[in-house]
């Protein structure tokens, strides 16, 4: 009962010579929120995603660690919001890749209940990476749930099994 | 104490453990308040202090003002009250480049005459990020007048700065005390600075109509976060200050009167387990690595000081300076500038306080010795902003600045920082001379 079990396998990936423009048409058209960005040997280097794109948009000191933590007094800010995503579109998606944490990076062997636990910790959905930095798949909240509900018809199955040959 | 301890005269073990204190701080390879407590401990365990000596040499005024102010801070910044008046200075001088940069730099000062500096700067240099990035202005001047002017006007109160605080207790100098002699100059100064920034930046400073109207568009008033909270906090700073002036039952008896009182009041009316969780948060706002540095320097001083060894140094600075007090006030100001530049203030000043306080058999008692209190006040604060790690604001301004992608280095602070340093400092030794001397 390892991560691998819940484990997508083939997920749209984006490359990082890609741009922010068409990395996020991957997304629109895919109905996903992130993508994994991949290098041209398979190697894992982070995620992108709409999250990460709306940390973007802010302004620099509120983006920052330490920063402003409230932009309610700021009126009339969405064309400068507006002209920063034009400002990013022709930029390199590698630029603006999140590199996910150690713990919110999964291996396939990882048992699921802490593959379960990270997910709570760091939303969903987390990149599974092998050793060797090769990108697997992702394992989603939806993912889990499936196999868990897997899991369930077959203790159910076992039981009744059992309850019969009683 | 004994003359000898393990066979070393007790002198050179008090100095031996000052200079680690020193080394490790600037090595910065332990955290302050631990070297503070490993070498407090080491003075009691050696026997250069008894443990009641060393409980005796701690200035609990001092560590309960730094305290107080501490907590009242902590639980008026949740208010918003920085920002909004950062937005409404901004607007008042219609977002021109050239006004903001004036008015930023005095409402830092303003904040940190009375708060701590550092969460003064904390708080203003987001704020002032934020505008230069709406006006696309270069930020450098505007995070070098942060630095500067939180330092400059922090020398200007006796709860501006912690070497004010060490000294105004150590020696009795109260809050007008500092009002009246300190206050002058350091307007001064920060006259001479805002023309000189006006005069190499501001003026130089355009921005285009539409970014301007942009920013006057900014709703101050939703800056803040809770009037409420505001309205008890302003109102308690208001009675502890009031307090300083007319109340002579010590600082740090009304420091921490009012952060009891700002506490009762922020929880006024919520529920127990609210009430608690308040009074935590409010506790945690206390920089308690600060408090034992402070602690644990107050007893490697006095172990210092038992040993007749800083009262030597006094001697031998008299000595130097032919028993002449001004000669001596000019030394201690230029020499502390360059020291505080450099290493951090505090212990640099908890170490001169014994020995100047050495000299009142030469230059007199009491108010005596008052101009060389206040040429170590202007030295200490003042030389911190000779260098990018001359002051924890400087640390922290840079740090912020470095994140959001405007790097200040150490060597181009310097190159605008250190000459602007020298020119407050020759106002100060002006000042010392038709003042005091």
């Amino acid at each position: 009962m390892a991560c691998r079990e819940a484990l997508i396998p083939n997920v749209v990936t984006a490359r990082p010579d890609m741009t922010v423009e068409e990395t996020l048409e991957i997304i629109s058209q895919n109905g996903i929120r992130s993508v994994p960005v991949v290098d041209n040997h398979g190697k894992f280097l982070g995620m992108f995603g709409l999250h990460a794109l709306m940390d973007d948009l802010l302004p620099t000191a509120a983006r920052v660690e330490g920063g402003i933590t409230d932009l309610g007094f700021v009126i009339g800010g969405a064309p400068g919001a507006a002209k920063r995503i034009r400002k990013l579109a022709p930029q390199s998606v590698a630029h603006h890749v999140v590199v996910n944490p150690s713990e919110a990076i999964l291996s396939p062997d990882l048992s699921m209940l802490e593959t379960i636990r990270r997910i709570s910790k760091h939303g969903s959905p987390l990149p599974v990476v092998g050793d060797d930095g090769e990108f697997v798949g992702l394992v989603s909240e939806q993912s889990c749930l499936s196999y868990l509900h897997r899991v369930l018809d077959d203790v159910e199955a076992e039981e009744s099994a059992q309850s019969i040959s009683s | 104490m004994h003359d000898l301890i393990f066979g070393i005269p007790a002198s050179y073990i008090s100095l031996a453990i000052m200079g680690m204190v020193y080394a490790v701080l600037i090595a910065e390879k332990m955290n302050q308040a631990v070297i503070a407590l490993v070498a407090s401990s080491l003075t009691i365990m050696v026997g250069l202090l008894d443990q009641e000596q060393a409980i005796n040499a701690i200035d609990f005024d001092t560590l309960f003002l730094l305290i107080g102010m501490m907590v009242i801070v902590g639980i008026m910044k949740e208010s918003g009250i920085f920002q909004y008046v950062a937005i409404i200075s901004a607007k008042s001088v219609r977002a021109s480049p050239r006004g903001l940069l004036i008015v930023m730099s005095v409402i830092t000062g303003i904040f940190s005459a009375f708060l701590n500096n550092v969460t003064t700067v904390m708080l203003i240099v987001p704020i002032v990020l934020l505008l230069t990035e709406q006006l696309k202005l270069k930020p450098f001047p505007f995070l070098l007048a942060q630095i500067l002017f939180s330092n400059i006007a922090g020398t200007g109160t006796l709860i501006g700065d912690p070497p004010n605080i060490m000294i105004g207790s150590a020696v009795g100098l109260d809050f007008m005390d500092f009002i009246y002699n300190m206050t002058p100059v350091v307007l001064i100064i920060m006259v001479a600075l805002l023309a000189v920034f006006d005069f190499f930046w501001g003026r130089h400073m355009t921005t285009s109509m539409r970014a301007r109207a942009h920013l006057l568009r900014y709703d101050a008033s939703k800056a803040i976060k809770d009037k409420t909270l505001l309205f008890k906090s302003l109102t308690v700073l208001l009675l502890v200050l009031l307090g300083f002036v007319f109340w002579n039952v010590g600082t740090g008896t009304l420091a921490l009167a009012g952060a009891a009182l700002l506490m009762f009041l922020d929880g006024f009316g919520r529920p127990m387990s609210e009430k608690n969780k308040k009074v935590l948060t409010a506790f945690h706002e206390v920089e308690w690595d600060t408090i034992f540095f402070f602690l644990g320097l107050f007893v490697v001083v006095a172990g210092l000081e038992h040993t007749g060894l800083l009262s030597l140094a006094a001697q031998k600075v008299i000595e130097m300076t032919h028993g002449d007090m001004k000669e001596t006030g000019i030394v201690i100001l230029w020499a502390s500038t360059f020291i505080s530049a450099f290493i951090n203030n505090i212990p640099f000043v908890a170490t001169l306080i014994p020995i100047i306080q050495s000299m009142s058999d030469t230059f007199g008692q009491g108010d005596a010795l008052n101009p060389l209190w206040w040429s170590l006040v202007m030295g200490a604060c003042l030389g911190g902003n000779g260098t990018l790690i001359g002051a924890s604001a400087n640390v922290m301004v840079a740090s912020f600045a470095d994140r959001a992608g405007s790097p200040i280095s150490f060597m181009k602070y310097l190159a605008y920082g250190f000459p602007l340093t020298i020119l407050t400092i020759a106002i100060c030794h002006i000042y010392l001379i038709v003042r005091y001397f």
